[in-house]
């Protein structure tokens, strides 16, 4: 028994369906071939099938690790997908998108819930970068000014030291104190400029 | 196959691509994740090799996944596989990017007449793992000669129109369509136990 499917046109006809190279006239054969032998789509389907498959013969590319979580992002924070039900339009408009989305409402709570607990989880990831990065701000600054402080901290030791240095020596019986007095003629009526030096006779 | 898992069914890595699909149409984020892990690379290196920009291509598979998830009922599960579906729908949506909108129109009615048109039954390929596939695949390809390879995948993964391809290498146009055309049938033949 010889079968349409079996036959070389027809499967000329699939196959250039197929690989979308079928002429108009050759697309109204196949069209026709398929309503009188609707079965006879499962051959076409095949056809589509192997071309596919032969995807996985193609170089394979790894998509950016972005965007897995970027898709997953944005399909939780749009609604869930509504029950199947056929659109005359293919490209549905906002009001198309309001109503499908009330009905999702009403009907799938289920769905909402689990979306709603995702959405919910991408806001609180989003609130939760806000606030790492409010507070890896606020961390830098303190930062800066454990910094600055530290600087400051640094030259109060140092002065404290160096005047712990000069207690020591005024305590020393043998250390001479020698003060000095300017005499600059110019800086008449003006304080002289005073200095004080400490001396041993060791050193 | 027919089963519909509940909302609180547990899915997997080793879910079936139906059970994913009918847990996309309860709104469950983890099949679309699990969809994507399975199919992801696919989708995104058919995209590439047809548009061959990865910005592109990124946004084609991003949009790929979506379209099923904000719009389920465009894949009916007895017309044909999952896969098949994404790859076809990367694969439109990558020359729509080529293509004006006119040619975009003509490639997208051109897969949802198979699916408007076709009940078939599922083929054993259909549940067969991916690794499952590329070995049907392998074997299938040892039929085919190098050329015949290369012109299904020019045809039809290629992103030129059949003109393009007749331009580019200097074949006339009955030929460039009769040589895919039987390149095709000779791998659709050499698939015929699993599809």
């Amino acid at each position: 028994m010889t079968r349409p499917s079996d036959n070389a046109d027809f499967t000329d006809l699939i196959a250039g369906y197929a690989l979308g190279n079928l002429s108009a006239e050759e697309m109204a054969q196949l069209r026709l071939n398929l309503a009188e032998n609707p079965q006879l789509s499962q051959e076409l389907v095949a056809f589509q099938e192997a071309l596919v498959l032969f995807a996985y013969d193609l170089p394979t590319s790894n998509p950016p690790a972005h965007l897995k979580g970027q898709m997953l992002g944005e399909a939780a924070a749009s609604r869930s997908p509504v029950s199947a039900q056929p659109e005359a339009s293919t490209s549905p408009t906002s009001s198309d998108n309001l109503v499908r989305f009330r009905r999702f409402r009403r009907s799938a709570w289920i769905t909402r819930g689990s979306t709603g607990l995702a959405a919910g989880a991408i806001a609180a990831l989003g609130l939760n970068q806000l606030q790492l990065r409010n507070q890896t701000q606020q961390i830098a600054q303190l930062e800066g000014r454990l910094k600055a402080a530290q600087n400051e901290l640094d030259q109060i030791r140092e002065i404290a030291q160096t005047q712990q240095q000069l207690v020591t020596l005024l305590g020393q019986s043998e250390t001479q104190v020698h003060e000095l007095v300017g005499a600059n003629p110019e800086q008449v009526g003006t304080e002289p400029l005073r200095a004080s030096l400490l001396a041993q006779p060791d050193n | 196959m027919d089963s519909v898992p509940s909302a609180s069914s547990a899915l997997s890595e080793t879910s079936s691509d139906q059970d994913l699909f009918a847990a996309i149409q309860l709104g469950q984020v983890t099949a679309l994740d699990l969809l994507y892990e399975r199919y992801g690379r696919l989708v995104y290196s058919v995209a590439l090799r047809v548009i061959n920009d990865a910005q592109e291509a990124e946004d084609i598979t991003q949009d790929t996944f979506l379209r099923l998830w904000q719009r389920s009922e465009i894949y009916q599960p007895h017309r044909g596989s999952l896969y098949c579906f994404l790859i076809m729908l990367a694969r439109a949506r990558a020359i729509d990017r080529l293509r004006s909108r006119q040619s975009h129109f003509r490639n997208i009615q051109q897969w949802q007449l198979s699916y408007e048109q076709a009940a078939t039954l599922p083929s054993p390929l259909e549940s067969a793992t991916l690794k499952e596939r590329s070995h049907h695949l392998r074997e299938a390809l040892k039929q085919l000669s190098k050329a015949e390879r290369e012109v299904i995948e020019t045809a039809y993964y290629g992103g030129l129109s059949q003109s393009e391809i007749a331009r580019q290498t200097g074949l006339p146009l009955g030929t460039v369509k009769s040589r895919s055309r039987q390149a095709l049938k000779k791998l659709r033949t050499a698939l015929k136990s699993v599809l």
